[in-house]
């Protein structure tokens, strides 16, 4: 990010429209302001959060308007506070905007209640055109990260709390952030939360269902198979039976007194069995006939509906015609009417045979209203052929019915005979006869009994199969929720890997750069380090072997806590320009904004610093107060002053002219051109 | 070096692939403190590439 302009409304104590303007020059980067202190550096700096973050760190921070600026807009009226910042970034030109109006409520009210606020990003696209970028805040933290905000825009009184004790977390945190870390991090956490939730989904689609389904199937199968095996056991024995019975028939009709009962018997069955066959043809018959028609008794109202809707639009001449379009159309096409009279286009009789179209018919329509009348009365037709043919079947197997029940009267009766009669042996033959027939018949209704539980089996077995499908098909999902749960483990083992491994890279590459610039600014024999639980100490060596911590000064603090940020800031620069692709490292860069930098600093370390200052970043801005800038700070930094700029405070308690405290911002002769 | 092995069937590109597609979403809401969705977006990435 290279900054360009900064333009203040009413901001706090900078009453009206004052601007900055920023060096760009690269050998002389560096943009001075000096002011007493209460003069607005500080409210400089919070220009910069409360544009980015729309957030101040000054005491009365509701107050944002200008004092004067509220006091001369009166009770209910507004004043306008802006700041606008212009500058570059990824090289893109870029205006961010904010603007806060309030109205003053009465006399001594100088916070106002806000009436409307706004942030606006605009930006040259790469065909010159001004547009505006949507989501501007969000657009604005991921430029200038609020997370790194402690180190582009510091505070020299309190930098030094960085190398203090406590520190360590402040250091871990901005060496993650600016060098891409933090993006690890984040991953690894995340992936923790995401191999979680598919660890749920594993619990909630896999079970132990399945085994006890495939038991369960395998039971009823072993049980259809063992009903299938009674019935094959139970017609086996019926087949025995039928072959002692058609013996002991064989042998009532050797037997003279039974042979001609015995052959009426035989002639009746063959009967009844040819009947029963019958009766099986009428019920496929009658099954065939209600297949094919059986919907017609019940399109019967729906039929007669339509057929009545036809004629009543054909009594009322909707359909039909008398006069057909065609012949109207062909009479006209030969100029010449039916009764032989011409008809001479534009004539009054060519017009009165024209008006015959309007009451002429539809071919087409005819044609289609005429076969659906056919159809209906087809299927009108159809009703009453139905109902004769059902009723033909039905009467015939009423009658087979009849015959088979009269024949097997006779069966009975014959029966009856033989048991009456004398002989022994028919006497006891035919009660033989009719155990076996009966245990036939048993067999028989076993077997129909044992298919019904058959029947019942694979009803349930159909069930247990559908339920295995589903199941089996949650268990899919199961498994698959459980290689997407090791995805996430996995991943999560990598970027662990890679974040433990750059960490330390990284912190490595940061302390050699720290103690690099702290060198350059101690003039001791010092060195400064950031040790492996990120703790920012200034060590010295007391022998070849042996270095013991320093203890440190405030001045020695600010300066390693310096050497920090700006190894930090050079780092990223460096990434920025770096070739290598990394997708949590890209690196960037940063202007640093500082605010008293030489504070507490000995004029000797201030000197150094100002010598440092202009390498610590692209655009560097120092806001110093008048002690601060001493010979030797000046010394070091009016060749690298591109832009000066003085806070002129004005301060009623000084100054009986002046009601409310106000500053402006003047620029200054002697920066470098 | 991580314990965990990949899913069975998912081969080193896909795993660079899935890799790179949840960090660049993690640096696409890096400047939210609060970054809404990653959760569900991570687990749609993860969805997409093992199937």
């Amino acid at each position: 990010m290279e900054l360009d302009r900064l333009h203040l409304r009413n901001f706090r104590q900078f009453y009206g429209e004052q601007s900055i303007e920023f060096s760009q020059q690269q050998d002389a980067n560096v943009t001075v302001i000096h002011g007493a202190n209460g003069s607005g550096k500080t409210t400089i700096l919070n220009s910069f959060l409360w544009l980015f973050y729309g957030d101040i760190t000054l005491p009365k921070s509701g107050q944002i308007a200008s004092e004067r600026a509220m006091a001369e807009a009166g009770s209910g009226g507004t004043v306008t506070v802006e700041v606008h910042l212009s500058f570059v970034h990824d090289g893109i030109d870029y205006t961010a905007r904010r603007t806060k109006t309030v109205r003053r409520s009465e006399s001594g009210d100088f916070t106002g209640t806000e009436v409307e606020s706004d942030l606006q990003l605009e930006f040259i696209d790469e065909s010159g055109n001004r547009k505006v970028r949507g989501n501007a805040s969000d657009a604005l933290r991921q430029i200038m990260p609020e997370r790194l905000r402690e180190i582009f825009f510091f505070d020299g009184e309190t930098i030094d709390e960085l190398s203090a004790i406590g520190g360590q977390e402040k250091i871990q945190t901005a060496i993650q952030n600016i060098m891409g870390l933090t993006i690890l991090e984040r991953g690894k956490r995340h992936l923790d939360v995401v191999r979680k939730r598919f660890e749920d989904q594993v619990s909630q689609h896999g079970s132990d269902e399945l085994s006890d389904l495939y038991e369960e199937r395998n039971e009823l199968e072993e049980r259809k198979s063992s009903l299938a095996e009674e019935i094959a056991d139970t017609r086996d024995s019926k087949e025995k039976t039928e072959e002692e019975l058609e013996e002991v028939e064989r042998r009532l009709s050797e037997l003279e007194d039974s042979r001609e009962l015995q052959e009426e018997r035989e002639r009746l069955n063959e009967e009844i069995s040819d009947l029963n066959d019958r009766i099986e043809t009428i019920n496929r018959e009658l099954a065939d006939r209600i297949s094919e028609a059986g919907y017609v008794p019940f399109a019967a109202p729906a039929v007669e509906q339509t057929a009545k809707m036809l004629r009543d639009k054909r009594d009322k001449g909707e359909l039909s015609s008398d006069i057909k379009a065609q012949l109207v159309d062909d009479l006209l096409e030969m100029e010449e009417c039916i009764c032989g009279r011409e008809l001479v286009p534009g004539s009054e009789s060519y017009q009165n045979v024209s008006e015959w179209r309007e009451s002429a018919g539809s071919s087409e329509l005819e044609e289609a209203a005429t076969a659906i009348a056919s159809r209906l009365t087809e299927i009108a037709d159809e009703e009453s052929a139905i109902y004769e043919d059902m009723t033909e079947l039905l009467q015939d197997r009423s009658s087979v019915v009849d015959q088979i029940q009269h024949k097997e009267e006779r069966l009975s009766e014959i029966s009856g005979k033989l048991e009456d009669l004398d002989t022994e042996d028919v006497n006891r033959l035919e009660q033989r006869r009719k155990e076996l027939a009966n245990q036939v018949s048993e067999y028989d209704q076993d077997v129909g009994r044992v298919k019904g539980r058959i029947d019942d089996v694979e009803s349930d077995l159909e069930a247990v199969k559908a339920e295995i499908d589903e199941v089996e098909e949650q268990n899919k999902k199961a498994d698959l929720a459980r290689r997407r749960a090791q995805m996430a483990e996995y991943l999560r083992d990598r970027i662990d890997e890679l974040f433990e491994k750059y960490q330390d890279e990284v912190r490595k590459s940061v302390n050699d750069r720290v103690n690099d610039i702290f060198q350059d600014i101690i003039a001791k024999d010092y060195y400064a380090e950031i040790d492996e639980d990120y703790s920012l100490r200034i060590l010295k060596d007391v022998s070849s072997e042996e270095t013991i911590p320093v203890a440190k000064s405030t001045g020695e603090r600010q300066v390693a806590s310096l050497s920090f940020i700006a190894s930090l800031v050079s780092l990223a620069r460096e990434r920025y320009y770096s070739d290598e692709e990394s997708i949590y490292f890209s690196g960037g860069i940063y202007p640093m904004i500082m605010d008293s930098p030489f504070g507490s600093l000995d004029p000797q370390y201030q000197q150094r610093v100002s010598g440092v200052l202009p390498e610590m970043a692209e655009q560097v801005v120092v806001l110093v107060t008048q002690s601060q800038w001493t010979p030797e700070v000046a010394g070091e930094m009016d060749d690298i002053a591109g832009e000066r700029y003085n806070l002129q405070y004005y301060d009623p308690s000084e100054d009986p002219g002046v009601e409310y405290e106000y500053t402006e911002i003047e620029p200054l002769q002697g920066g470098v051109q | 070096m991580s314990e965990a092995e990949p899913p069975n069937n998912i081969d080193e590109a896909t795993v660079r692939r899935t890799m790179r597609r949840i960090l660049q979403a993690e640096e696409d809401k890096l400047h939210m403190d609060l970054p809404r969705g990653i959760n569900d977006e991570i687990q749609s990435i993860i969805e997409d590439e093992v199937k």
